[in-house]
């Protein structure tokens, strides 16, 4: 991954120049003005109501918004010290949070016909954020397009090209969106029910910003119940992880790499050992800052597992109900389902921080 | 062995537990289970090296799986540390791999059985107790110089593991949550030990309901006996009795017996397993049979369900927020 200060700069001439132009609004902080937040994510609180928390670097919760039901994973604004948090699907809103504040700025709604999957993201330059969404009536994936330049208007809504788009991420080479359509059908009137695995079929599509979807990458045959949930990239380098949808006692490999040049999809192959400890199910996936090792939570099994690009190994940690997982330092911070922070480097892992929470599952760096 | 229990109890009476439950469970249950197993996986490797097709390996294999029954619900601690739980039972096993393993060491008449030290890298679907199961009974595995080279190399390998296991719960016993255990287990306070036991009741039961009763029970339509656990040894309900009878075991040290409707459960579930014959998976097609087994599962299900309900909500004791429901 490019480093930080780059990033940085490139944000500060970005904010410069658009405040030249005077397109924006004024009292939006950017990140370098706000205070040490460092991390958002999804909580149910001890008395069980569920809310959004901030994380600062010494994992203290700086502010804990109660919200009406579970929330699942969040975007950031690139420039502006600002989050949009989805709720769990089969959820009908999203929450601009400021996190300069920890006050909700903006509540987004959908029509009667669309439910949020849970997650989105926002463009390189932030002017817009998508979000995952099914089409209730058809069963359609959706791409939700929002203005944030303009208090997060909808604008329009493409096709994400697959049934039950989870977790979407931004490309910057070409100038896309990577879309893990899951392929399981859902209705809200059945909750969560899964409705059509005899034959769901799981594909990331690439998506230009004009909604045309230029790749479709899917799984071989025999891996067909290997629904794509979660994504995570760095360098341009996309990385999936995988809910199997079968007997979990033989599952396959649940986490590849996405080639977007030559076209492949190659899975990550593990010993027989490692991917049984892994229950069939990855919940959360993330690249370590450097890009060279690859974290990902299995709360079912109570696995962290850390796969080293460099040697080809995995190492494996127990975590009970580990769920979230984000780039941190040299390594990686991963909450847990009963309140826990743990960090991960290259001495092992670490709890961190005990908090009487239950983290949700997931856990957005921001910046 | 009784200068061992006398150690085990002067350990027990120093650092007494100020939180009751947890040493109750650890001390009348977990410990005592661990020590039994070492001792009874010793002795099959003992018989297994004497003569490996006598009636005594056989003999000794059931009474470590007897053993093996009582602590396999408990999968925290040194059994989670250092990852040995599918190297010594590798079940279940849907695509057959041990058959596929210990065939492909057989026909390829692995040397590496010669070297106990090379055989950490065999595959675990060839270890443990269930490859012992099918060398022992599996008749297409005929008795060549091979096949008892590679019962020893396994039984050599399960014995050592089970004496890992049994000399670091003497140490972690007494440690459990006021250090991190090498940092490991985080067991930061009584919370954290009790959650862990907790777990380990309510995923035995969960175990025995979806794996050992459900996988062979099939659908109405497709039954799958052959998905039985150690169907080839006959025991695959005398599996669920005892487990169901060390879960109830663990669930008392544990409670002190404050649940008069749990314990009443209990005292249902095994009833109900104790009437079941081993030849029940046999007959799934009858009818009769197979109501019977549907009854028996419901209990259990029932059993664990009162269990979070119940005790979960007493004991102030919560898991799985995103185990039981993820996304």
């Amino acid at each position: 991954m490019r480093s930080m200060e780059i990033r940085s700069a490139t944000r500060r001439n970005l904010i410069r120049n658009i405040l030249a132009l005077g397109l924006l609004p004024m009292p939006t902080l950017s990140w370098s003005d706000v205070g040490d937040i460092k991390f958002v994510t999804g909580v149910r609180n001890l008395n069980n109501s569920y809310a959004i928390v901030g994380i600062n670097n010494t994992y203290e919760i700086l502010f804990n918004i109660e919200v009406q039901s579970r929330v699942h994973s969040a975007a950031y604004h690139p420039i502006f010290a600002e989050a949009v948090v989805f709720s769990r699907r089969p959820g009908n809103f999203a929450l601009v949070i400021d996190c300069n504040t920890g006050n909700i700025k903006k509540r987004l709604t959908l029509s009667d016909n669309n439910h949020f999957y849970g997650h989105g993201c926002f463009s390189a330059d932030g002017s817009f954020l998508y979000t995952s969404e099914n089409e209730i009536s058809s069963g359609h994936g959706r791409v939700g397009i929002w203005n944030s330049n303009n208090n997060y208007k909808r604008v329009d809504q493409y096709s994400s090209g697959g049934i039950g788009p989870h977790e979407i991420v931004t490309l910057n080479e070409p100038d896309s969106l990577v879309i893990a359509n899951g392929g399981i059908r859902t209705h809200p009137n059945t909750s969560r029910k899964k409705l059509n695995l005899d034959t769901m079929s799981s594909n990331i599509s690439i998506m230009e910003k004009t909604g045309k979807i230029t790749q479709t990458f899917s799984l071989q045959d025999k891996y067909r119940l290997n629904s794509i949930r979660h994504l995570t990239v760095c360098n341009n380098t996309v990385a999936c992880g995988f809910q199997w949808q079968g007997d979990h006692f033989e599952a396959p490999p649940l986490m590849a790499i996405l080639f977007t040049k030559n076209g492949k999809l190659r899975l990550i192959n593990q010993n027989e050992g490692t991917r049984r400890r892994m229950g069939g199910y990855i919940g959360s996936i993330s690249f370590s800052k450097d890009g060279n090792k690859l974290c990902c939570t299995s709360p079912s099994s109570n696995i962290v597992s850390v796969y080293d690009f460099e040697n080809g190994g995995t190492e494996q940690f127990n975590c009970l109900d580990a769920s979230g997982v984000a780039p941190f330092e040299n390594g990686f911070l991963v909450s847990s389902g009963i309140g826990k922070l743990y960090s991960i480097d290259d001495e092992g892992i670490n709890l961190v921080k005990s908090h009487h929470i239950s983290f949700d599952n997931h856990l957005i760096s921001l910046v | 062995m009784i200068r061992f229990w006398a150690f085990v109890f002067l350990f027990s009476c120093l650092f007494k537990f100020a939180h009751s439950g947890i040493n109750e469970a650890i001390y009348e249950n977990i410990l005592p289970g661990y020590v039994r197993f070492a001792e009874e996986t010793s002795k099959l490797h003992a018989a297994a090296r004497k003569s490996c097709e006598s009636i005594k390996v056989k003999e000794a294999f059931h009474n470590s799986f007897d053993t093996w029954l009582s602590i396999h619900h408990i999968q925290f601690g040194p059994v989670e540390k250092h990852n040995l739980l599918f190297s010594l039972y590798f079940w279940p096993d849907p695509k057959d791999r041990t058959q596929k393993s210990l065939r492909k060491l057989s026909a390829e008449r692995d040397e590496i059985v010669n070297n106990p030290v090379e055989f950490r890298s065999v595959s675990v679907a060839a270890k443990g107790l269930m490859s012992i199961e099918r060398l022992l009974y599996d008749k297409t595995f005929s008795p060549t110089s091979y096949k008892c080279k590679l019962i020893r190399a396994i039984t050599f390998e399960l014995q050592k593991n089970a004496s890992k296991l049994k000399l670091e719960w003497l140490v972690l016993a007494n440690n459990i949550y006021n250090s991190r255990y090498e940092e490991i287990s985080y067991f930061e306070s009584s919370e954290d030990v009790k959650r862990a036991i907790f777990s380990s009741i309510i995923t035995g039961l969960e175990f025995n309901e979806k794996h050992r009763l459900g996988r062979p029970l099939g659908t109405f339509e497709r039954p799958r006996p052959k998905r039985a656990e150690t169907r080839r040894s006959n025991r695959s309900i005398k599996n669920i009795s005892l487990s169901l009878i060390s879960i109830e075991s663990l669930f008392v040290s544990f409670t002190d017996n404050d649940f008069s409707k749990v314990g009443e459960a209990f005292k249902t579930s095994i009833i109900e397993s104790k009437a079941l014959k081993e030849r029940d998976f046999k007959q799934l097609s009858d009818p009769q049979v197979r109501f019977k087994l549907e009854k028996f599962k419901g209990s259990i299900m029932s059993l664990s369900d009162l269990i979070v309900d119940d005790v979960g909500r007493k004991l102030k004791i919560r898991t799985g927020f995103n185990a039981f429901d993820g996304d």
